[in-house]
């Protein structure tokens, strides 16, 4: 099935043309939302209701020109995820505040046993569990900026903030981002048996 | 942030790693999906085609002012609804200055006259007894002087006065349908004139202490 039959049989709720369209694009979207959701169960949750979502839309390609149909699809998708982590309230307006002692307040010594941690060769799950395991503020912030390579102010505009709170919580993110995969790392190799 | 804080993540090589990255595919989450849309589609079937999206697009800039002004409002209302400008207008005027003579208590003598009201009724005795006229008719017949008994015929000429029996009668029959009204006016009491006690004035010059009092004259000599 071609792609413009694919979207005329979305369109007709066609259930076989559905599922070929899951089947194409779920492995790429179900990690996107990983990233941007706090773990898997939120994950499952924001892939179902992303799809529909696109699936809702995909009538809407026809106009767009100057992106293909997979970057039509992961930008809704994304814009999507967005939106649906931005609101859950209670979860998205938390406090975000920054200890600037905590370097030093930290319990555990990375060079204790004389082991060099590269944070240049991070490992994947690694960094999708610290990534996760950020304030939903900062974690969109870094997702769309770091990852999926949104400008600023294209960021500002999509969590419909201003450009210097995005770039506020773009360095808390940094900052707490590298103290996160430095603490998984260090729990990392202590499970990890001698 | 902390000035020991050296950033040394390489946001290039993040960037390659989780942008490519995928999951495996997973039929459970299909069947999920599928039963989702399912629902999806008979509840927006059933309500969503009847109920029109309405999408109001008020932003905190605009319902922030509103909020302070209704409360403002709100506020200098509930002020103004203390004060009394009446009230100040009544205080402000000049009271004259007149000593108050509190009259003696005396009994209250009403103004008005006191009406009583008596009704009485006068049921005539006389109409129950009917009045009969009677009219003895004597025919006497006297031929060739012979004293002859007369024989006096009495007829009883019972003639009652209808007109009048009548009218007594349904007197008596309905002896209190119209009673009579007599009014008694009480004579009104004069009201006593109350004396208004007059305060005897003190002048408020002070008296001359020397007045009166021979001053001792100089010996010049």
């Amino acid at each position: 099935m071609s792609q413009a039959e694919l979207i005329s049989a979305c369109l007709k709720n066609d259930k076989t043309a559905k599922k070929q369209f899951f089947e194409t694009y779920f492995s790429k979207l179900s990690y996107i939302s990983l990233r941007y959701s706090k773990n898997a169960a939120q994950s499952e949750q924001v892939v179902l209701q992303g799809f529909a979502h696109v699936l809702s839309i995909i009538g809407q390609f026809k106009s767009q020109n100057t992106l293909s149909f997979d970057e039509f699809v992961t930008k809704e998708f994304i814009s999507f995820v967005v939106k649906y982590i931005k609101n859950i309230r209670n979860e998205y307006y938390v406090a975000s505040t920054v200890k600037a002692l905590e370097y030093k307040e930290k319990t555990y010594d990375l060079f204790l046993d004389s082991k060099f941690i590269d944070l240049k060769n991070v490992d994947q799950d690694v960094l999708l569990k610290s990534i996760q395991e950020l304030v939903p503020s900062q974690r969109l912030v870094f997702n769309l900026h770091v990852i999926d390579n949104y400008s600023l102010s294209e960021a500002s505009e999509l969590l419909d903030t201003s450009e210097q709170s995005v770039k506020s919580n773009l360095e808390k993110a940094r900052f707490n981002l590298q103290k996160t995969i430095e603490k998984n790392l260090k729990l990392s190799n202590d499970e990890q048996p001698v | 942030m902390s000035s020991q804080f050296s950033y040394e993540l390489d946001e290039r090589q993040i960037r390659l790693m989780m942008q490519d990255a995928e999951l495996d595919y997973n039929e459970a989450m299909w069947h999920k999906f599928d039963e989702m849309s399912f629902t999806q589609a008979r509840t927006s079937s059933n309500i969503g085609n009847y109920i029109p999206t309405i999408n109001f697009g008020i932003s905190r800039s605009i319902i922030v002012p509103v909020i302070f002004i209704v409360l403002i409002g709100g506020l200098s209302a509930m002020l103004f609804s203390f004060v009394d400008f009446k009230k100040k207008e009544a205080m402000d005027k000049e009271i004259p200055y007149m000593a108050k003579i509190e009259p003696s208590k005396q009994p209250k003598v009403s103004s008005k006259p006191i009406i009583t009201t008596k009704s009485v009724t006068t049921v005539s005795i006389a109409a129950a007894k009917p009045v009969v006229d009677t009219t003895a008719i004597t025919d006497i017949t006297n031929t060739a002087n012979v004293l002859v008994e007369p024989v006096i015929k009495k007829v009883e000429a019972v003639k009652i006065r209808e007109t009048g029996i009548d009218k007594l009668s349904s007197q008596v029959v309905n002896p209190s349908s119209e009673p009579k009204k007599e009014t008694v006016i009480v004579p009104q009491k004069k009201k006593k004139k109350i004396k208004t006690e007059v305060l005897p004035t003190i002048n408020a010059t002070a008296p001359n202490l020397n007045e009166g009092a021979s001053e001792p004259e100089l010996d010049l000599k």
